[in-house]
């Protein structure tokens, strides 16, 4: 393990280990401390699965807001109940020490097939790892980020979501879930050029 | 020791029914209204984006504490206990009922006929409808209820994508814009609507009518008294009368100090399942079934209607997201003039992205990243969906019921209730037809657009927009209220909303429940004196 530095994964991984175990203790009201996503690792893995023309701009975007919605992530907190039903529910285990334990595992893989870290890889190897981490997800439409069991699935879970991914889906400024004005809607969302 | 709190009108519950009654009755009455409500007040307007940011992130509960713990009933039964009620959820869908609702049995010789006609509820519609904001625009004469004046405020636009849509609906019947508690204009000081789209379960802005815009205004004006976490745990009688003297209640915060709302008028303005389970509650020596129950027609007849929906696949260009709670609606189906077999249901159209969701797999199952996972996604939206859904009638049994569960108790060791729908024989017989009438009118609509429905028909068990459990008639034989709510048992006691509808229509209830509750405020106040106006 000449590129990676093997402490901090096992840290990492132990720490995985660890908030699993402490998951009934979050019910319980105790707040959960996660690190962030290793920033270069997120981002290879991001220029990997995200579409090229999102740029590297958007690519960076992605992965600061996935981040961002990462660290606001709060388990055990009571989630919406619907019309009907009396049963309540609430969010599961907190993600990210898994996800960061996938992260370490990719440059431990990176390292012990290629001697590099994965994010020094070329962009097809990275793809081909992920695409074979993926393929072993039996889903076929995206889950919700939180759902999603490998952190790859769950940033493209995350981006897909996004209003700014609906209006390059669409190329279309239609900005689901934002405030604006009324009258507007009549019109057919302005065309985005060369999204 | 006993605090006890003494008014003119006690009103029980403060959901959206109690605080328009509440405003009503504050506008003509001079007198003490108290209102009592078991859950906690909600979080202020200024803090709803960022509860709204968190439920779309993280699917969480926009309402924190908006219920109580060990209230898990066993039945259809919405969670929500708190000041505004459901209301606070609701998505402000306010179609009114129409004038075949209170005449099944005349029309069609099905289920009963109401006590009150829909020209006795029109004026209350309407004042329903002026005090929440409703926009709206009417309907063509066969296919939507008459009404006496102009919706308050002018309709909400179509989206684009419904203007698409509309012409497509009009193959089978007229379809217009939804009639909805938002605001299309800036309304007694609340915002107009800005296509936050998360209307349920929360709004932003203030845009969609909540009853919690009432309370505070009522509050702030000292026009009456609400106290929260307080639960109303039994009615109790004048010693050797029927007339209700106290309400007992326990302050969750302070249990071993008893409350007692003492009050010349009751209101039960707990909804359909906490108005009936009180009075089963408050069963006694001389109400051993319990009160208002001489006749055991307390808890029965729970009303609601089902639905069956589809997705159709259209040769449209859509842009799903433009503003997706808004619908078309119909009321062609509510007024089928003559039948053969009674089927009678709504018709609303939304667009949707079923269909065309970003996705993981092709329809090889091939993993699709990057790229691949973006030109899967854009060419999947070549053509629109639109969903479609209709509620049809379902008649209500007399032992489609809220009783009291012999199993479960709240933390106050009270029995909860337990609720159990069932259809009327000859609802139960026609559900099938129903069902397939429906699903065989949404392909026809597919048909008529060159479209296809992207998965067969489901057709809901659920029952939404329940009612009932203290239904009005026209004497104690057949009601537990009479037309303005007021008990058959006890002059001082009245039951308000949707309790008291006979049956659960096929469209959104909420705004007929309200209309209800303010055509009893007529009878609730006809004791009070008026309010003195200065000169």
């Amino acid at each position: 393990m000449s590129a990676l530095d093997r402490r901090r994964f096992l840290k990492t991984a132990a720490g995985a280990a660890a908030a699993a175990v402490t998951a009934g203790g979050a019910a319980a009201g105790c707040a959960t401390e996660t690190a962030a996503l290793d920033p270069s690792t997120m981002l290879a893995l991001a220029q990997a699965i995200l579409p090229e023309e999102l740029g590297s701009d958007g690519i960076q975007r992605a992965v600061s807001g996935f981040q961002t919605w990462l660290a606001g992530y709060q388990p055990a907190a009571e989630t919406t109940h619907g019309y009907g039903t009396g049963n309540l529910d609430y969010t599961p285990a907190h993600p990210g020490p898994g996800w960061a334990a996938q992260l370490e595992a990719l440059n431990l893989e990176a390292d012990q097939r290629f001697g590099s870290a994965f994010a020094q890889l070329s962009e097809q190897r990275r793809t081909e790892m992920l695409r074979r981490l993926i393929a072993r997800e039996r889903v076929e439409r995206l889950p919700d980020p939180v759902q999603a069991r490998h952190v790859a699935v769950g940033l493209l879970a995350y981006w897909a979501q996004t209003p700014e991914a609906t209006n390059r889906c669409y190329q279309a400024k239609i900005d689901p879930l934002t405030c604006r004005p009324l009258g507007e809607q009549t019109q057919r969302p302005a065309t985005i050029r060369g999204g | 020791m006993t605090t006890v709190v003494e008014s003119d009108v006690c009103i029980i519950g403060s959901g959206i029914t109690a605080a328009l009654l509440a405003e009503k009755l504050s506008e003509e009455r001079d007198a003490k209204i108290v209102v009592v409500e078991a859950g906690d007040d909600v979080p202020r307007l200024a803090q709803r984006s960022r509860l709204r940011q968190r439920s779309i992130d993280y699917g969480e509960n926009p309402w924190p504490h908006d219920h109580l713990d060990g209230y898990e009933v066993d039945g259809i039964q919405s969670r929500s206990m708190c000041v505004g009620g459901l209301a606070m959820h609701w998505g402000g869908v306010t179609p009114r009922f129409t004038p075949e609702d209170f005449r099944a049995k005349s029309l069609y010789g099905v289920g009963d006929d109401w006590p009150i006609s829909y020209e006795d509820l029109e004026p209350f519609y309407q004042e329903a409808e002026e005090r929440m904001g409703v926009a709206g625009e009417q309907g063509p004469p066969e296919a939507d209820g008459p009404r006496s004046k102009p919706y308050p405020q002018p309709a909400l636009p179509l989206t684009y994508n419904l203007e698409l849509l509309k012409p497509w609906g009009e193959e089978i019947a007229p379809f217009w814009s939804q009639p909805s508690a938002k605001n299309s204009v800036p309304y007694r000081g609340r915002a107009v609507c800005c296509r936050n789209d998360t209307c349920s379960p929360i709004c932003p802005v203030g845009a969609k009518y909540s009853p919690d815009f009432t309370w505070n205004a009522l509050r702030a004006a000292g026009k009456v008294e609400l106290v929260t976490r307080t639960l109303v745990r039994r009615l109790e009688l004048v010693r050797g009368a029927d007339r209700i003297s106290h309400a007992v209640a326990v302050h969750r915060d302070r249990p071993d100090e008893p409350v007692e709302f003492h009050a010349k008028t009751f209101v039960l303005a707990a909804g359909y399942v906490w108005s009936p389970h009180l009075l089963l509650l408050s069963a006694n020596d001389r109400f051993p079934t319990g009160l208002a129950n001489r006749t055991g027609l307390v808890g029965r007849y729970m009303n609601g209607h089902r639905n069956v929906s589809a997705f159709v696949r259209l040769p449209l260009k859509l842009y799903p997201g433009m503003n997706g709670q808004h619908s078309l609606m119909s009321h062609r189906f509510m007024r089928p003039g003559r039948l053969a077999r009674y089927v009678r249901h709504d018709l609303r159209i939304w667009e949707s992205s079923v269909g065309a969701e970003p996705r993981l797999r092709d329809d090889a199952g091939r993993v699709l990243l990057g790229n691949d996972l973006l030109a899967d996604w854009r060419r999947r939206t070549g053509r629109g969906t639109a969903r479609v859904r209709a509620y049809y009638d379902v008649l209500p049994h007399r032992e489609s019921t809220v009783t009291l569960d012999a199993d479960r108790r709240n933390p106050w060791r009270d029995p909860l209730p337990k609720i159990t729908l069932r259809d009327s024989d000859e609802s139960a017989a026609l559900r099938a037809h129903t069902e397939e009438t429906i699903k065989q009118l949404f392909q026809r609509m597919a048909s008529a657009g060159n479209g296809e429905l992207v998965q067969p028909p489901r057709a809901d068990n659920f029952q939404d927009h329940p009612g009932g459990g203290c239904r009005m008639g026209t004497d104690a034989q057949s009601g537990v209220c009479d037309r303005f709510g007021r008990t058959f048992d006890h002059e001082n006691l009245f039951v308000v909303g949707a309790p008291t509808a006979v049956t659960g229509s096929c469209c959104n209830a909420t705004l007929t429940f309200v209309a209800l509750g303010l055509m009893a405020g007529g009878g609730i106040g006809r004791d009070l004196p008026t309010v003195r106006r200065a000169m």
